[in-house]
């Protein structure tokens, strides 16, 4: 227990965190907020009106950007969009990124009855995010040094959450009849709204059961092996080519993008500097 | 005065202690269910199992067909597979959108039989599908709400409901 703990304490040394990446992931994940939202407002207007949702009470304070729909929706779309350019080309801020987490939260409510995976994964990720760099107006050294401890901890947080992510679906696969025998592949394969018409591939029984089992080792094994950094590489492709194929043959393009978006967290791939003797 | 070392200490006990709730939830889920941890841990934290096997088994479909004063009834179109046809040949994620939302609309109706005896969600479905997909000119409409299931590579499609307007 207490080697355990060594070796977290050292991993959670903000020296061997890369802030570029970290920047990187949360652009990347107001990107695709970016890339949702111009894609959703569309239908947002059909959604408030054929699945309306009545905030009464504390509802009212918590979802209170929800509000500015009753004027119409782009007096929630262009605040949000505005936030998100700030978020973008400013440094971190906590005031900043807060309030797109809270804007971000609000959409999924109001989409509520057409969000996937994704919208969890993108709100959790926004959450984590808001502690996983040292705000610009921060500037006191006592302050800094904890939030730099904090930051640390987040960050091991957001991977050990995406591992979770992986070992759950995976292990869930795993208990599964269908999965473990290919018919869950097969069952894919026949969903007709799911189905490229450019790339009709009907699977065989065996085809199906490798896929299946494909899945089921990709899943578990990211989440237990990526750990280990020589393996990292190897992984985060795999894992990118495991998420562009749902992109391509079964077109859930946002839950892809936001898992690929989730790699930046495990970067860059670099040995740990052992920091155990120097901290005890 | 909590020292740097003592506080680093505290956040990887936490965070043991997360990872060890975390696999508890995994392995034995109906142990916590319905407590507000689980719901957390299950809602916020740990989001999925993402294509599980059970979901993925029955798959719903809403068939349209319509009428126009002194003609024959429409051929019959499924709105959500023209959807993704046409993201396919336009690459436009709107309609993703879109079909996800044809679905919850129909699929409220078919997990709910009694709400198309709701006249208000009648009304509501009735309009929606009017204003997107089905002639102004249309007197008659008939929606056909169909169940794929595909267990152990056996497929098969039946009707589970039609509702004429």
């Amino acid at each position: 227990m207490n080697s355990a703990i060594n070796h977290l304490i050292n991993y959670l040394n903000y020296s061997e965190r890369n802030l570029f990446w970290i920047r990187f992931c949360r652009i990347g994940l107001y990107l695709f907020l970016i890339f949702k939202i111009i894609f959703i407002s569309s239908i947002l207007e059909d959604v408030s009106q054929y699945t309306p949702i009545k905030l009464t009470g504390l509802a009212k304070v918590l979802f209170g950007p929800i509000l500015l729909t009753e004027f119409g929706t782009y007096f929630f779309i262009i605040p949000f969009l505005l936030l998100l350019l700030v978020g973008i080309v400013f440094r971190h801020s906590l005031y900043i990124s807060f309030s797109i987490l809270w804007f971000s939260v609000c959409l999924s409510r109001l989409t509520l009855p057409i969000i996937n995976g994704s919208d969890l994964v993108l709100n959790l990720l926004l959450l984590l995010t808001l502690f996983m760099e040292i705000p610009s107006d921060c500037k006191e050294y006592s302050i800094v040094n904890m939030l730099e401890s904090i930051a640390g901890a987040v960050r091991i947080l957001a991977q050990i959450q995406v591992a979770f992510i992986y070992f759950q679906s995976g292990y869930d696969k795993l208990l599964s009849e269908a999965w473990r025998s290919g018919a869950a592949m097969y069952s894919i394969n026949h969903l007709t709204f799911f189905q490229n018409p450019n790339l009709i591939w009907v699977l065989n029984k065996t085809e199906c059961l490798l896929l299946g089992w494909s899945v089921i080792l990709f899943e578990i094994g990211f989440a237990l092996l990526i750990w280990f950094k020589r393996l990292r590489p190897i992984l985060l492709i795999l894992g990118c080519i495991f998420h562009v194929s749902i992109i391509v043959f079964l077109g859930l393009f946002d839950f892809g993008l936001i898992m690929i978006i989730c790699y930046f967290l495990f970067l860059p791939i670099q040995k740990a500097k052992p920091q155990i003797n120097s901290l005890s | 005065m909590i020292s740097a070392i003592n506080f680093k200490r505290i956040i990887a006990i936490g965070i043991i202690i997360h990872v060890l709730i975390s696999c508890f939830i995994i392995f034995f889920p109906s142990t916590l269910k319905n407590t507000f941890l689980h719901k957390i841990y299950s809602s916020y934290l740990i989001p999925g199992p993402f294509f599980s096997g059970d979901r993925i088994t029955d798959t719903y479909y809403l068939t349209l067909r319509w009428k126009e004063k002194n003609s024959d009834w429409s051929e019959p179109k499924d709105p959500v597979r023209k959807n993704y046809q046409n993201f396919r040949s336009t690459s436009n994620p709107s309609l993703l959108y879109r079909n996800r939302l044809d679905r919850t609309l129909y699929q409220q109706i078919i997990f709910n039989k009694d709400s198309l005896k709701n006249t208000e969600f009648k009304e509501v479905f009735q309009l929606y599908y009017k204003s997107h997909y089905i002639p102004q000119m249309s007197d008659s409409i008939q929606a056909i709400f169909l169940r794929q299931r595909v267990k152990m590579f056996q497929m098969s499609m039946d009707t589970l409901q039609t509702f004429e307007f």
